[in-house]
């Protein structure tokens, strides 16, 4: 492991984002981004690669997510988890075709939202 | 999904004789294949891939857990089996934590909905607090097969 992966290797596990709480989402069109106040913005994105969102992918999603200071939520239908636990990510049980809502709050929201969706869409290099 | 459709009794191991990740993983497939879950003849190669994946990111996903898996073209049903180690195992997981229960999960190549609901599963129970302090506490392997049993039970 580099020295720069274990720096955020502490958050991997625990997040840094509170998963209670419902935050307020008003969502536009899938794939589109809707930018609800100056901190929180929230995407849709569909997972497209055949093995869905398993541990690897997961893994991705989270280190990812921890280069942003921004709160991620993830959601499945109304089962919201903190985007920077990959034990949360893994009870999402997300396979191919499932739409994913992502939910940032923080100063660099539209870009963690920006960023995961693209990392979604590439299918997590997988295919 | 429930745990006990998964966890196969025959492939608990109470108390983990090997002392590092690699022998753990070894222990265990073996003991799958004692149990007739998997044939011999694929059982190197099913280590040699549960080993591979582990180096490309630990499933030692903190809180003295480790979940090693893999798909391979072998399994026909998904099982899995549970380890327990007294002394804990040095899993380079992520919170560099020792880990002292393995849960080792095979999956059919073909049918990744199924492998997604398993590790759902298996980490809807791994997350509490209590299961996980009961598992720690078992000593013997009907102990640990009462805990999969009873999981469902113990969470509501």
């Amino acid at each position: 492991m580099r020295e720069s992966e274990r720096d955020i290797s502490d958050q991997r596990f625990s997040g840094s984002g509170r998963s209670d709480g419902e935050m307020p989402v008003n969502l536009t069109k899938s794939g589109s981004m809707n930018k609800e106040k100056d901190n929180q913005v929230v995407g849709r994105v569909r997972i497209i690669n055949k093995m869905g969102l398993h541990a690897r992918p997961a893994m991705q999603m989270v280190d990812l997510s921890n280069k942003f200071s921004s709160r991620i939520r993830i959601c499945k239908d109304r089962q919201c988890v903190n985007a920077k636990s990959i034990m949360e990510l893994l009870l999402l049980a997300a396979c191919d075709g499932t739409e994913l809502t992502i939910q940032a709050e923080g100063p660099d929201a539209a870009d963690a939202v920006d960023a995961l969706t693209k990392l979604v869409e590439s299918k997590f290099d997988e295919e | 999904m429930k745990l006990a459709d998964i966890v196969a009794k025959d492939a608990i191991i109470a108390d983990l004789q090997a002392q590092d990740r690699d022998g753990i993983i070894k222990e265990m497939v073996e003991k799958l294949v004692a149990a007739g879950k998997i044939s011999q003849e694929h059982a190197g190669d099913i280590i040699k891939s549960i080993v591979k994946r582990e180096k490309q990111g630990s499933t030692g996903f903190g809180k003295g857990v480790a979940v090693p898996h893999v798909k391979h073209e072998s399994i026909k049903s998904l099982v899995a089996g549970i380890g327990r180690s007294g002394s804990g195992i040095d899993f380079a997981a992520l919170d560099r934590a020792p880990v002292y229960i393995v849960v080792l999960l095979l999956s059919p190549q073909d049918r990744p909905e199924e492998h997604l609901q398993a590790m759902e599963t298996i980490f809807r129970h791994l997350q509490r607090d209590t299961f996980r302090k009961f598992l720690r506490q078992a000593q013997t392997v009907d102990q640990i097969y009462d805990l999969v049993k009873e999981a469902e039970e113990i969470a509501a």
